[in-house]
């Protein structure tokens, strides 16, 4: 028990620290002092107005790593979730400013309604898969394209609203915007949104969906081993076609927080990086509910402080350079943990295998045992 | 268990290693140790320099009056295109008396933030007519210095057939189009101008993306163009070396640069395919507000920079428009004087 704790925290420890490091290489070689970037960005973080943009800023980066997540787990690599949230995003910035009904009707059916234009977009590249065998990592990237052209026809000619430099939608007044949940009244924009509730039921949701049902167990089975999967009765085809609609529809979800909490209209402000660092939040999160929220709140931490480091002349590039290699040590990360993981386990099996021989007394010992595997997988999940 | 000390080592190592180089001295934070303390903070909100047109000529425009005024610089640049609210926020924060906001991104944060009794905002680059309260907002009259960029395009073409291009198909970029198409018909009415937009409405790889830039002017000059008009921020890098490159002895190219004179920044070797550039004149409009800020006279509302008080222009350098310099002055008179109204795309 405390063994797989430690295995799990040690992945992402040492992926931010392996990720430091990089970093502290770039700013001294870049003749920096990092500790003074450090210092610098850690005292700007910790004020309560960054804190509240941090909170805000890493639910869309939650919403992003859950949905990469929940066709990860079915072994799907939904690298369309771009794409889907900016097409969902159009669609609810749409909805929110035209539907004529209170917002306790309005909020829900607009985030319905991204819901299942992300599910719809993320539909293509599953029934591609399924029915034509086209790995869906081409397809979902074909579909950002498609989406961002979409989108430019869309705005530019069907929900253009008001002129000028700025192309955008119908502004969405107090009855379609996401109310705010606490504000800390403590100067210029220190209220927490909305979104916060609805970050934390998609993954209460995601968590139950996943773990906790025969749904998820057969996701996971079929990830494994789609053929046994098969043989048991699981409907493959089936399950990826969920898990990349399931996917979608929570991407549709990331470029909310932005349309009704920020710019209150779908125009060129809405962020285009979320997959990627959401994404990076999944990964340091392992894809588990809740190291998803610590890995979004450390992604989302760092981009904030990193904003003051152009204030002292240092590089604000630190918070991008920190984010890559955040992506790439975090497969470096566990991929050393879960050797380290499996090594040990095939020690401890050989040595009881060998004390309980020296015990037996000269009887040939058995074949060792195979390095665990439940633990390796265990550590995959 | 030698796995595991090998894990323990690793982490160890880039610990230790971390902490070592953290510990190097080198550039350490620091707020302009050469400006007085006392004086006044200006705080210029930007994205990335390296473009050699809009953010590049406002950072000109900054460094400029460091030079010249007693003010503690601010230096807020950021590559993302999310955080404008938090750059104001942090220019608020640091007490600022003055917060420029460079790009009309900018309008709705500084419409969204009424609470700054301390601190003055300037929004550059934004839509003519905009009313913000409490903000100085300027504008400029791209569609204007287009227009006589388009004049001297159609007087310079031999081949009475012209090009345009446009990093992203927005508004903003359209309204060069429109000016220089204007520009170039009132010279000659059969004039063909091709245009294309590298990205479409919202993706704005357009702005960077020189290969594209090279590309699109590679095909318009093939296809008959002989003069091309570069509204593309970075990627019209791309279209001036095309310009020499597709340049014979029997034909030559022509390429027209936007917002900075072109002719100052590219290669020599390039130089000489320099027709002129439309000269948006945002470092003037930094340096002006920063300097009626520190005399007291900065006045909240509209500013437009437009022809008539040389806000925008067209470069001469190279002295290729010397044969024209007439019919470009009355154009430019007709335009300042009302005569010749220029469309917009805004």
């Amino acid at each position: 028990m405390i063994r797989r704790v430690v295995v799990t925290l040690a992945g992402p420890v040492v992926s931010v620290l392996l990720a430091l490091l990089v970093t502290t290489l770039f700013l001294t070689f870049g003749g920096y002092s990092a500790s003074s970037a450090y210092e610098t960005m850690w005292n700007y973080g910790i004020e309560p107005a960054s804190l509240v943009s941090t909170v805000n800023n890493a639910v869309p980066l939650y919403l992003a790593g859950v949905a990469a997540a929940f066709a990860l787990r079915m072994g799907l690599f939904n690298i369309g979730v771009d794409g889907q949230y900016r097409v969902a995003a159009l669609a609810g910035a749409v909805v929110a400013a035209q539907l004529p009904l209170p917002l306790y009707l309005r909020l829900p059916i607009t985030l319905l309604v991204c819901c299942l234009v992300g599910a719809l977009w993320a539909l293509v590249p599953a029934l591609l898969k399924v029915y034509r065998g086209v790995s869906e990592v081409i397809t979902s990237i074909l579909m950002n394209a498609i989406a961002t052209t979409v989108v430019a026809i869309l705005l530019a000619h069907v929900f253009r609203d008001g002129g000028g430099q700025n192309t955008g939608t119908a502004i969405i007044d107090e009855s379609g915007a996401m109310p705010v949940l606490i504000d800390l009244g403590i100067g210029n924009r220190t209220s927490v949104s909305g979104f916060l509730v609805v970050a934390i039921v998609v993954g209460i949701l995601f968590y139950l969906l996943q773990y906790r049902t025969v749904f998820g167990f057969t996701l996971q089975v079929a990830a494994r081993s789609p053929e046994a999967a098969e043989s048991a009765g699981i409907k493959v085809n089936r399950r990826i076609i969920w898990a990349m609609l399931g996917s979608g529809a929570i991407a549709g979800l990331i470029g909310m927080p932005h349309v009704l909490g920020v710019a209150f209209r779908f125009d060129g402000t809405l962020p285009t990086d979320l997959m990627f660092t959401g994404l990076a939040a999944a990964l340091l999160g392992r894809s588990h509910p809740i190291g998803m929220a610590f890995g979004a709140l450390v992604l989302a931490f760092v981009e904030r402080s990193s904003q003051v480091l152009g204030l002292v002349h240092l590089p604000t590039e630190v918070g991008s350079v920190f984010m890559a290699v955040i992506l790439l040590s975090s497969a470096v990360g566990y991929w050393l943990t879960e050797r380290a993981d499996q090594r040990i386990a095939l020690m401890n099996a050989l040595r009881k295998r060998r004390r309980s021989a020296g015990a037996a007394g000269g009887t040939p010992p058995a074949p060792p045992a195979p390095p665990s595997a439940t633990t390796g997988m265990e550590a995959a999940r | 268990m030698s796995l595991k000390r090998n894990l323990l080592a690793i982490g160890g190592l880039a610990l230790a290693s971390t902490l070592a180089l953290t510990g190097c001295a080198g550039k350490t934070a620091t707020t302009q140790p050469s400006a007085d303390p006392d004086t006044p903070k200006v705080a210029m909100l930007y994205g990335t320099t390296g473009d050699f047109s809009f953010m590049d000529s406002a950072y000109k425009g900054f460094t400029d009056a460091q030079a010249t005024m007693a003010f503690t610089p601010l230096d807020f640049s950021s590559p993302n295109t999310d955080d404008y609210q938090d750059r104001l926020d942090l220019a608020i924060a640091q007490g600022a008396g003055l917060a420029i906001g460079i790009g009309f991104q900018y309008a709705t944060p500084m419409t969204q933030t009424t609470d700054h009794p301390n601190t003055q905002f300037v929004a550059v680059d934004i839509d003519k007519g905009t009313v913000i309260p409490n903000v100085t907002t300027i504008s400029f009259a791209a569609e204007q210095s287009s227009y006589l960029v388009g004049v001297a395009a159609a007087l310079t073409s031999k081949s009475g057939h012209i090009g345009f291009v446009g990093g992203v198909d927005q508004p903003s970029i359209q309204n060069f189009f429109v000016g220089y198409e204007a520009g170039a018909k009132s010279v000659n009415p059969a004039i063909v101008v091709d245009k294309t937009y590298l990205s479409p409405l919202g993706d704005f790889t357009g702005f960077s993306d020189p290969t594209k830039g090279k590309e699109a002017a590679a095909s318009m000059y093939a296809g008959g163009a002989d003069v091309i008009y570069a509204a593309a921020g970075g990627s019209g890098q791309g279209v001036y070396e095309q310009a020499a490159a597709s340049s014979t002895s029997s034909q030559k190219n022509w390429a027209i640069g936007v917002d900075g004179d072109v002719y100052n920044q590219v290669d020599a070797t390039i130089k000489p395919y320099i027709l002129t550039s439309a000269i948006k004149n945002v470092n003037v409009a930094v340096e002006d507000s920063i300097k009626s800020f520190l005399d007291g006279s900065l006045a909240t509302g509209e500013q437009d920079f437009t022809l008539a008080n040389d806000g925008v222009g067209y470069s001469t350098t190279g002295g290729f428009l010397d044969a024209y310099s007439a019919q470009l002055e009355k154009a430019k008179a007709d335009i300042v004087s009302g005569a010749i109204t220029v469309p917009t795309a805004l």
